[in-house]
């Protein structure tokens, strides 16, 4: 259990700078989520941590001592992969004795040690089965044991729960929260999965080309895209982006001027001070609602209807709005035709601009 | 007007004494997309491999628009295949890839209307930008979206694919099931989605078949099923959380459910010839179960499990007895573990199972729309 510190850490493959000037203090017991698309660098960030991979420049610190030269057996950490790497010739248990074998450590405190992980892992009673005949989530959690056995400071997850089937991995997802709660262990976690990142983060980490886009509570990255990469990355479904012109009379729809935009007229202000012709408007769909009572003006407009599945019990509706697309998620007894009125709650509208930086 | 396009009476298949198909039946629409739900190992690939040829059934009957095709080469059936491991041709261009089957004799077409359709397969896919580079120089999802583009490209009687996004990661996964469900809306294409994946076939699917073990245990629309399900199995396929599923027993003409205050009588299920003694499974919908944080007449205690917040909510699991139900609030605060929950069930909303087989056990005095499909 340590807290780390990443300082200005920076990995060169030849051209191609994968983590870029990252810096970040991971705090004792905290559960972070490197998040990201393929390529952001954010296994690369973990592997660095393990000592798997060293650094271009930068430091990486354990309670405050330098351990950036160290090789992954000299630093205090626990790695569990996406794929499962255990001893198949061996028993569950010895597998997660074999780090405490290695070390020397007397019988019977690995006995006790063993009890103590079955219980916080619940595999008591698949102890001394062979690990080949186990389900993979039950492998998984043997993994995980053999990884927290000898108490690292850091306990680095690379995508461990990818290998499992979707219909186990809600629940291990579940419970490797409640795991890592009881043992208090330093864990980073890498993932592509936002749902995953929401779900066990104490702390999300969005990456995007080797850099830090975002970084907070997952509710914090949810409500407060900081800017539309993390705005389309974060939620499911994605949330909607429509083109906006920034005209004389106001901001309005860029296909089709007469749908108007509510927007304080300092942000407006601000929008043509900054020399901006367009922004886009980001809503997530589960904030659009259905209107078709209300008298049509700002932010409500007609649209007409693409498509429509039942999901569960929402109904998932595309629209088409002046010419762009329009997802709403709707109960499932909502009241949609052909050509339907769809209110954009000003309270929930974000602004990026044409770069996406976020403006509003 | 719907025409069937597929129509696949009692298939069977066995590999050696293990059964992976038994009694298949599955009819398919023009212009519809049939999603083939099941988790890994339920028979989904064997019956596609059935129906585009590449498995020789050992009973059972495949038409295709009308004409049997049960013995008839993959070659000439006109169906279209796109498994999850693309097999794209690593020497072509991505253009060349597309195009490679319409340049097949069976298929063969003028070169004018080649470029028409691939540059039109391309858009649909949103790879047009791409149609000159070799297929090692792009990314896994764009050859996903390839591999689609040279199967749609030839416009087949019926499209066939077979867990084709699930190597992808979510948020391209999720681009693609909007871009499937886009062009079968445009071209009214024909097909069968098969996958593991809940959410993601009912983002596709304009109907479900439900696959277990070999067995087609239900097929329907989403709100069908939702309304009548045939079996324990199609409660646990489906939905997101699935279906709670609690233990319960018939006790002195009453059903109680392990760990819930409240038994009711037989009557209040319609189920009065189940017998004293009898094990069930009794399913709720998460949606239909009431769920409060704070005591309230009717509730029955429950202590809170664990978390799963999901952005713009979160999932709880509460235990009660030897019951667990997930379900998803719209509470976003931090909830802890083993703080108490109240649950309330209507019995007016629960689903019935036989225990241990899982049949459905329907309502007495009435003939459920889906009747019969399980037994």
């Amino acid at each position: 259990m340590a807290t780390v510190d990443l300082e200005n850490l920076t990995v060169r493959f030849g051209e191609v700078t994968a983590v870029n000037g990252f810096t970040m203090t991971l705090h004792q017991g905290e559960f972070i989520v490197l998040l990201g698309p393929s390529g952001c660098g954010k296994t690369t960030t973990l592997r660095c941590i393990a000592g798997l991979q060293q650094s271009t420049s930068g430091e990486i610190r354990f309670d405050g001592k330098p351990v950036t030269r160290l090789t992954p057996a000299e630093r205090n950490i626990g790695m569990v992969f996406q794929f499962v790497s255990l001893y198949p010739h061996l028993t569950a248990r010895q597998n997660i004795a074999f780090p405490l074998r290695a070390r020397g450590v007397p019988r019977p405190e690995i006995a006790a040690k063993i009890d103590s992980v079955a219980k916080v892992f619940m595999i008591g009673d698949i102890l001394d089965q062979y690990v080949v005949g186990l389900p993979p989530g039950a492998r998984q959690k043997v993994s995980l044991a053999r990884a927290v056995v000898r108490e690292p400071d850091v306990l680095l997850l690379d995508e461990p729960l990818s290998g499992v089937e979707e219909q186990y991995r809600e629940e291990m997802r579940w419970e490797l929260r409640q795991f890592q709660k009881e043992l208090g262990i330093t864990t980073v976690h890498v993932t592509h999965d936002q749902r995953e990142a929401m779900s066990l983060a104490d702390r999300v980490v969005l990456m995007r080309d080797g850099k830090i886009v975002q970084s907070g509570p997952p509710a914090t990255l949810f409500d407060n895209p900081a800017d539309r990469f993390a705005a389309s990355f974060i939620g499911s479904p994605s949330m909607n982006f429509l083109t906006l012109k920034i005209a004389a009379g106001g901001l309005g729809v860029a296909s089709d001027q007469s749908l108007g935009v509510s927007a304080p007229q300092e942000a407006i202000d601000r929008f043509r001070a900054q020399g901006l012709n367009e922004v886009i408007l980001g809503i997530r769909p589960h904030l659009v609602e259905l209107a078709n009572e209300a008298p049509i003006g700002q932010n409500v407009w007609p649209a007409q209807l693409v498509d429509a599945v039942l999901v569960g019990r929402n109904l998932q509706a595309e629209f088409a709005v002046g010419g762009q697309t329009i997802k709403a998620e709707l109960p499932s007894d909502a009241a949609i035709g052909p050509t339907s009125v769809l209110r954009l709650p000003p309270e929930h509208c974000f602004f990026f601009g044409p770069d996406g930086s976020r403006v509003g | 007007m719907s025409k069937a396009v597929l129509d696949v009476r009692g298939l069977k298949k066995g590999f050696g004494a293990k059964f992976a198909l038994d009694r298949i039946d599955i009819s398919v629409v023009e212009g519809e997309v049939l999603g083939l739900l099941g988790p890994t190992g339920a028979g989904k690939t064997t019956t596609l491999r059935c129906i585009s040829g590449l498995h020789k059934p050992d009973a059972g009957t495949i038409r295709l628009a009308g004409s049997d095709v049960t013995h008839v080469s993959p070659m000439v059936r006109d169906i279209a295949v796109v498994f999850e491991g693309f097999n794209l041709l690593p020497t072509l261009s991505v253009y060349e890839n597309i195009a490679f089957p319409l340049r097949s004799p069976l298929y063969r077409v003028p070169e004018a209307e080649l470029r028409e359709r691939v540059t039109r397969a391309a858009e649909d896919l949103r790879i047009s930008h791409l149609l000159d580079r070799s297929t090692d120089q792009i990314s896994g999802g764009e050859r996903q979206r390839v591999a689609v583009a040279r199967a749609l490209v030839r416009r087949p009687k019926l499209f066939l694919l077979d867990e084709p996004l699930s190597s992808l990661d979510l948020k391209l996964r999720e681009a693609l099931e909007n871009e499937l469900r886009d062009m079968h809306r445009r071209r009214g294409q024909t097909l069968i989605y098969a996958s593991h994946d809940f959410l993601s076939t009912a983002a596709v699917a304009s109907r479900i078949a439900v696959i277990d073990k070999g067995r087609l245990l239900q097929t329907g629309k989403l709100a069908e099923i939702y309304a009548d399900p045939a079996h324990r199995r199609v409660g646990e396929l489906v939905g997101s959380p699935s279906m709670a599923l609690l233990e319960a027993k018939i006790r002195d003409r009453t059903l109680s459910i392990d760990g819930y205050s409240k038994a009711w009588p037989l009557s209040a299920l319609r189920l009065e010839s189940l017998a004293n003694g009898t094990d069930v499974t009794v399913g709720f919908w998460p949606e239909d179960i009431d769920l409060v944080m704070t005591e309230a007449p009717d509730f029955s205690p429950t202590t809170l499990w664990a978390t799963d917040f999901r952005g713009r909510d979160q999932a709880v699991e509460v235990h009660f007895g030897a019951n667990r139900v997930r379900k998803v609030i719209s509470i976003r605060t931090d909830l802890a573990r083993g703080q108490s929950c109240f649950v309330r069930l209507d019995p007016a909303k629960a689903f019935v199972f036989a225990s241990p087989n899982g049949d459905r056990l329907r309502p007495e005095g009435r003939r459920g729309p889906g009747n019969g499909v399980a037994s």
